[in-house]
């Protein structure tokens, strides 16, 4: 009875784990959704459509890179540095090794905790030089022209 | 809803209406068109006439948004024209703005550079206390530092036939918008 508590129980640890971990990478997802709402108005009849398609694109893209590099660029390392010490924490390869290896594809499972750990060290290296490449395109390209700059230039259009 | 200025006047740009307003002499030209505002980079550093321009666009803008705030979405322009500001509404409105396209970029650049400096420095990047607590004081020092570039280079105290003014445009954008709708 005890063998079969302690199994339920590291069962709907390890899945809470798993959701978790997806739901913290689609991060940038749900974060760009917040982020856009708040920058588009609720009523559809004021929306401004005399604004060119690539005007909104721009606007769209600069609100996603600027989501993308503070929620993912930076806050992805550390989830996987989370992911790394709570899979250490529940022994993963314990948990499905010795319980329930024939009952999940435990393979898959190890290979996901290990991509997850290599893309936070790829991640950790690489997202600075992104996210000061995107704030420094941001800063230098517009920082003293603003929006009324970008939406005369796209209007020659 | 869009809201643009220039030395001699202001703009508001609904659906593919635009609604201006200026002085000419002492007498108040105000009309509609379609089509958007005639944008075009101002000189840096502001006038004082254009920064008191600027921040009565900014009032009007803000004081419309909260008084439509807590309203069910998608109303029509005529349910919305009920909830033009008063001017007590505008006097007493912020006149920050996320949405100005004066800071809106320096802002979006401040808190990506901000915030890739843990990373940079591979200081604590790794602490799930200090990153997220990190990245909420870069969005707070970006919020503080795009409203006091606003007040000190593009903001001036808005006189009162500024924002007159800004809420004439405002009214006329719906005017248009309005008729521009029934004629369609």
């Amino acid at each position: 009875m005890h063998e079969i508590i302690n199994y339920s129980i590291e069962i709907v640890l390890f899945t809470l784990y798993i959701i978790l971990t997806i739901a913290l990478a689609s991060m940038p997802l749900w974060g760009f959704k917040l982020v856009e709402s708040r920058f588009t108005p609720k009523q559809k009849a004021l929306k401004t459509s005399s604004v060119s398609d690539i005007v909104g694109f721009q606007i769209i893209a600069s609100i996603g890179t600027t989501t993308a590099g503070v929620f993912m660029i930076q806050i992805l390392p550390l989830i996987f540095s989370v992911i790394n010490d709570i899979g250490g924490e529940f022994s993963v390869p314990v948990v499905y090794g010795d319980h329930i290896s024939s009952a999940l594809p435990s393979e898959y499972l190890e290979s996901f905790y290990a991509i997850t750990a290599q893309l936070g060290d790829v991640m950790q290296t690489t997202a600075p030089m992104a996210a000061v490449g995107l704030g420094g395109y941001n800063l230098l390209n517009n920082i003293s022209r603003g929006l009324p700059a970008i939406l005369a230039k796209n209007e020659k259009y | 809803m869009q809201a643009y200025c220039n030395e001699n006047c202001i703009y508001f740009s609904i659906s593919s209406s635009t609604g201006f307003a200026s002085y000419e002499g002492s007498r108040i030209t105000r009309g509609g068109y379609t089509g958007s505002p005639p944008f075009k980079p101002a000189k840096i550093p502001y006038s004082n006439k254009l920064k008191s321009k600027h921040s009565a666009e900014h009032k009007v803008y803000n004081a419309f948004l909260k008084n439509i705030k807590s309203l069910k979405p998608n109303l029509d322009l005529a349910s919305l024209e009920n909830y033009l500001p008063s001017m007590g509404d505008i006097r007493t409105a912020d006149d920050f703005s996320i949405y100005c396209g004066s800071t809106y970029y320096l802002g979006s650049g401040l808190v990506l550079v901000l915030s890739a400096l843990p990373n940079i420095f591979i200081f604590y990047n790794t602490s799930l206390i200090f990153m997220p607590a990190y990245l909420v004081t870069c969005l707070v020092i970006t919020y503080y530092t795009m409203k006091l570039t606003q007040k000190l280079f593009f903001l001036a105290p808005a006189s009162k036939t500024d924002l007159k003014l800004a809420l004439i445009a405002l009214k006329e954008a719906f005017r248009h918008a309005r008729n521009h709708k029934l004629q369609h």
